[in-house]
């Protein structure tokens, strides 16, 4: 089995929607994302760049890339990063000693560091958020996207953030099943990996984004 | 370092729920809720049951946790102790609180008669027992109190349903998948991927044309693939995904639309036989009183049948007389009175607005209009999604729906899959269940007061005199234009109750503030937002002291001697709503299947007509107007001088009024993925992304103003200002600018309420159709900036 995402970015409205379901699922304190959107275009979220009118935006929504040749697996001192059979880099939170070599490795910047008690809401010391499967992550240790293995192990082969996209732009499965939707989505569009000149062979592919032709009175008035 | 303490394993108790999100970003989404240990603790999306509608959720129905445990959540009700929005509570009991209100009601109806109570239930929460069409009305009814109207007040959004009904006969909508068969969409003042999210996957679906018409044998001679076009003065997410964005001077989407119609007939492009039978286009109008020519009129008798010009025997003649060629154009003596067929008025009308002309007023590019009007026009069926605050908040923005309606109607896509002008979809709901009796009970009514009237009524005893008010599930006073007045009018009360979750800037001005128990807490029904009926089940207990509207309401109308109209259960009042419908449906059914579509009947019965799937209106070509056709010439709005869509500069926002020297800048005030109006402004998850309310503004508005990226700007015109962070982004039209709508005016940003700037200018026209006469126009408004 080989787990593989794919995020149609001409289908991403940049709703932030799996973001914040993976909060939820995964129980992420405030300030820690292990999803998030990055806008292409301006420097602040949601803006363009290039000048008006002739501008240009698109998302590009980020996790864990879970590559095959994972610069995160390979630096971790104490082996809590190690590549599952079934694709999926997998952190076992009770064997990081906080080193933060992940950080530093990882060429697209997903691993969170929680330095603090995590700060939650609602409250969490009443009752827990999301799914219980998922485990308590002690304070000191490294955070990441971890391709919902708490569903992925009973079967479940739909991370929250597939279920709750309402755009239809993101897609996993079995790249090692020919009719799976990720192999065919594969085969029929064109797709590209982040940094793939570093060799990590990310198991994340994008459809690329369009932009639309702009129309408007040049010599404006 | 210290470890987080491990909580208790939960001890095995999970059940899920299916419901509804009621909140008023049109989505509608169904709610899956799983609760453990009597704890909500996650949300994913619910089906539909329907392949063709896939299970939806935003970022906003996923935080929904967040809302109901909030810890700054109204837990008991609270008595002012001080002056009137100095912050100064007192707990007290709900039978105190009831008593209260119950004598403040009493007392100030006998002094002032019984209007002199207004009663304020808005969109807040649209189900149908503790929401929008909800106990707030009912009880209003019952004690005679006046009240606004769910149907057509929507404070800024009543403009495009009052257009729709001028030339349609009512505000009606294509089931939003419906998109997806459309091979061109303009999604017009819309910004759909932030606001009604969902509903984006069909315009995506739509342009990468998988999906073929219901009954379509072979392919579509434009090839599969919709073309998308983004109508805004911003660079929207909708108009980075769209495959054409048009950067237009905002409010003058009606002469755009009135250019393309020019294009259209002068290149023949019109659907002809289309505009002969199912609009009033070979309508005869008579030159001396812009009436239409009647029988009667040059026949004599009492005959109003409406008249043609038959080309065969060139005369006048009834329009339903057979073997007739009726005309489209031409001017014609008919008995002594000069007469034109509707359509060469339109016609006459829109040759004022060649793409030359509209090119200056609206800031797009004569050969762009030009080609994006034969585009429309070929590309059948083209559907419009129009937005209700790019079109709608607009002082004439009744005028811009209907000339948006008249270019789809002479290309004859109405009533057609992937075709028509939709800005929500589910108004039917309403119309096919039995509100009659839940909302006036013994045919008891409050009488109608227009939201945007309120201030008019509490300060200068117009239309009458106001002295009491209560609002639930209403941030009225965030909300509502003018925010200075607003705050006035709410001083000038007698006695003020707000219901409520939080602490809203709407609450902090009432005598009595009583907590409500969120859609989680409470059983329910959502019809609206799509053409699905969601149950919504109570899920957990209320928490803390808090209630539904239909308990608040009905204890206070028990202290009015009224108690007979609120003493049966939420079961009891639902199965009364669902009596009206002509299938059936029981409330077992509706709570065993958790969602069921409209059944065809129900919609029949509705619509006045067969229909189709998905949900399209006016399918069998009938129309609900006096003529029984699609009336782009109305004969009501001749006293205005408006009977054709004809474009007018805003009344406000526009370069020809002389205040456009004091105040260069048009200021919007979209909305934004991170909230729902004033909704979700208080949640940790949305919270995170955007932290600090900003104005986007264009770098060659913010260099002429010596402004530089993240400085503190204030926005500000004659009636207030706001303070806030510049961002400047090239995403934004120059002359332009925006601030999103919705911060509190008490929260942690009280210097960023939007509604500080903008105004509560009525439009008479407007009244001539009954409840859809309280539009604010938002986003017609003018205003200058600087650096704070």
């Amino acid at each position: 089995m080989k787990l593989t995402m794919v995020i149609d970015l001409s289908r991403c409205l940049g709703c932030w929607s799996c973001a914040v379901g993976c909060k939820l699922e995964n129980d992420e304190p405030i300030g820690i994302w292990w999803n998030r959107i990055l806008t292409t275009g301006g420097q602040e979220i949601d803006t363009p760049s290039g000048s008006y009118p002739n501008v240009k935006m698109t998302y590009l929504p980020i996790n864990c890339q879970h590559c095959d040749n994972a610069p995160c697996v390979k630096v971790c001192p104490v082996a809590a990063l190690t590549k599952r059979e079934d694709g999926i880099v997998f952190l076992d939170w009770s064997r990081c000693i906080g080193c933060r070599y992940c950080l530093v490795a990882c060429p697209y910047g997903i691993p969170a560091f929680n330095w603090n008690p995590p700060v939650q809401s609602p409250d969490n010391s009443q009752f827990r958020i999301g799914n219980p499967a998922v485990p308590v992550r002690p304070v000191g240790v490294s955070e990441k996207c971890t391709f919902c293995f708490q569903r992925v192990d009973v079967g479940n082969l739909t991370p929250k953030c597939i279920e709750v996209c309402p755009a239809g732009a993101r897609f996993f499965g079995d790249l090692d099943d020919p009719n799976s939707q990720v192999s065919q989505l594969l085969q029929t569009k064109p797709t590209v990996r982040l940094r793939e000149e570093l060799g990590t062979e990310p198991s994340v592919y994008y459809i690329p984004p369009r932009n639309p032709t702009v129309k408007v009175q040049v010599s404006s008035t | 370092m210290s470890s987080k303490v491990p909580l208790q394993a939960p001890s095995g108790s999970v059940s899920v729920f299916r419901t509804a999100h009621a909140n008023n970003c049109d989505g509608s989404c169904g709610l899956s809720v799983t609760v453990t240990d009597s704890n909500i603790t996650s949300i994913t999306s619910g089906d539909f049951g329907n392949p063709d509608f896939p299970p939806r959720i935003c970022l906003r129905g996923l935080s929904q946790l967040q809302y109901v445990y909030h810890p700054d959540r109204l837990k008991y009700p609270l008595q002012s102790v001080g002056p009137r929005g100095s912050g100064q509570w007192q707990q007290i009991s709900w039978d105190e609180a009831t008593t209260i209100i119950a004598n403040k009601f009493t007392e100030t109806a006998q002094k002032y008669g019984p209007t002199s109570v207004y009663i304020a239930p808005y969109t807040g929460s649209l189900p149908v027992l503790n929401g929008l069409i909800g106990a707030g009305y009912r009880f209003a009814s019952v004690i005679g109190a006046s009240a606004g109207d769910f149907e057509g007040d929507n404070e800024g959004d009543s403009a495009s349903p009052c257009g729709a009904n001028e030339i349609l006969g009512n505000f009606d909508g294509h089931d939003l998948s419906d998109l997806r068969y459309a091979r061109m969409i303009i999604l017009w003042g819309n910004n759909l991927a932030e606001t009604d999210i969902p509903d984006m996957r069909f315009v995506l679906d739509a342009k990468e044309g998988t999906i073929t018409s219901p009954g379509e044998t072979t392919p579509n001679a434009n090839g599969p693939g919709a073309k998308v076009v983004a109508i805004d003065p911003r660079y929207t997410p909708t108009a980075t995904l769209s495959d054409e964005w048009y950067s237009i001077r905002p409010g003058t989407d009606g002469a755009l639309a009135l250019s393309m119609i020019n294009v259209i007939i002068n290149e023949n492009l019109h659907n002809t036989s289309y505009i002969l039978n199912y609009t009033v286009g070979p309508f005869l109008v008579r030159q001396d009183t812009n009436l239409f020519l009647r029988e009667k009129d040059i026949a004599g008798g009492t005959s109003t049948k409406y008249m043609v010009y038959d080309t065969t025997s060139n005369s006048a003649v009834p329009y339903d007389q057979s073997g007739i060629s009726p005309s489209l154009t031409g001017s014609f003596i008919a008995k002594g009175i000069s007469v034109n067929p509707a359509f060469q008025l339109l016609t006459e009308l829109v040759n004022q607005y060649p793409p030359s002309v509209a090119e200056t007023i609206t800031g797009i590019a004569a050969a762009d209009i030009q080609s994006l009007a034969e585009e429309f026009a070929t590309r059948s069926p083209a559907a419009i999604k129009a937005g209700f605050g790019g079109i709608s908040h607009w002082y004439y923005g009744d005028l811009t729906y209907r000339a948006m309606i008249t270019l789809s109607a002479i290309c004859g896509y109405i009533g057609v899959h992937g075709g028509g002008v939709t800005t929500y979809n589910g108004a039917l709901l309403d119309a096919a269940l039995d509100l009659g009796d839940w909302l006036n009970p013994d045919k008891l009514a409050y009488t109608y007061l227009a939201p945007i009237q309120f201030c008019d009524a509490v300060l200068e005893g117009k239309p009458f005199q106001v002295k009491a008010a209560w609002f639930p599930v209403d941030n009225f006073v965030n909300q509502q234009g003018d925010t200075n007045r607003t705050i006035s009018a709410m001083q000038a009360l007698d006695f003020v109750v707000v219901s409520d979750v939080f602490m809203t800037p709407t609450a902090q001005y009432a005598d009595i503030v009583l907590p409500v128990a969120t859609q989680y807490e409470r059983e329910d029904l959502l019809a609206g937002g799509n053409y699905y009926l969601q149950y919504m089940p109570q899920i957990i207990q209320p928490l803390w002291e808090s209630k539904g509207d239909l308990d608040m309401f009905g204890e206070v109308a028990q202290k009015m001697g009224k108690g007979q109209y609120f003493n049966k259960s939420p079961d009891d009042y639902l199965s009364l709503i669902l009596s009206g419908l002509p299938s059936g449906l029981t409330l077992d059914t509706l709570k065993s299947k958790g969602v069921v579509p409209l059944a065809d009947q129900d919609f029949a019965t509705a619509s006045f007509q067969p229909i189709t799937h998905p949900y399209v209106p006016y399918y069998k070509q009938n129309f609900p107007t006096p003529s029984g056709r699609i009336e782009f010439y109305a004969e009501s709005l001749v006293p205005y001088n408006m009977p054709l869509p004809l474009y007018n500069e805003p009344i406000e926002a526009s370069p020809k009024n002389p205040l456009f020297q004091k105040y260069p800048l048009v200021f919007i005030s979209a909305h934004t993925k991170f909230r729902t109006h004033t909704q979700w402004d208080n949640l940790p998850w949305l919270r995170e992304v955007i932290q600090r309310p900003f104005l986007e503004i264009n770098p060659t508005d913010a260099q002429a103003r010596g402004i530089n990226d993240g400085d503190m700007v204030t926005v500000f015109n004659d009636r207030g200002s706001i303070q806030v962070v510049a961002r400047v982004t090239n995403g934004i039209r120059p002359g332009v600018v925006n601030s999103y709508q919705g911060h509190w005016n008490n929260g942690d940003f009280p210097t960023a309420t939007v509604n500080n700037l903008t105004h509560q200018k009525i439009n008479p026209a407007q009244s001539v159709v009954f409840l859809f006469q309280s539009n604010t126009a938002y986003y017609d408004v003018l205003v200058d900036v600087k650096k704070s």
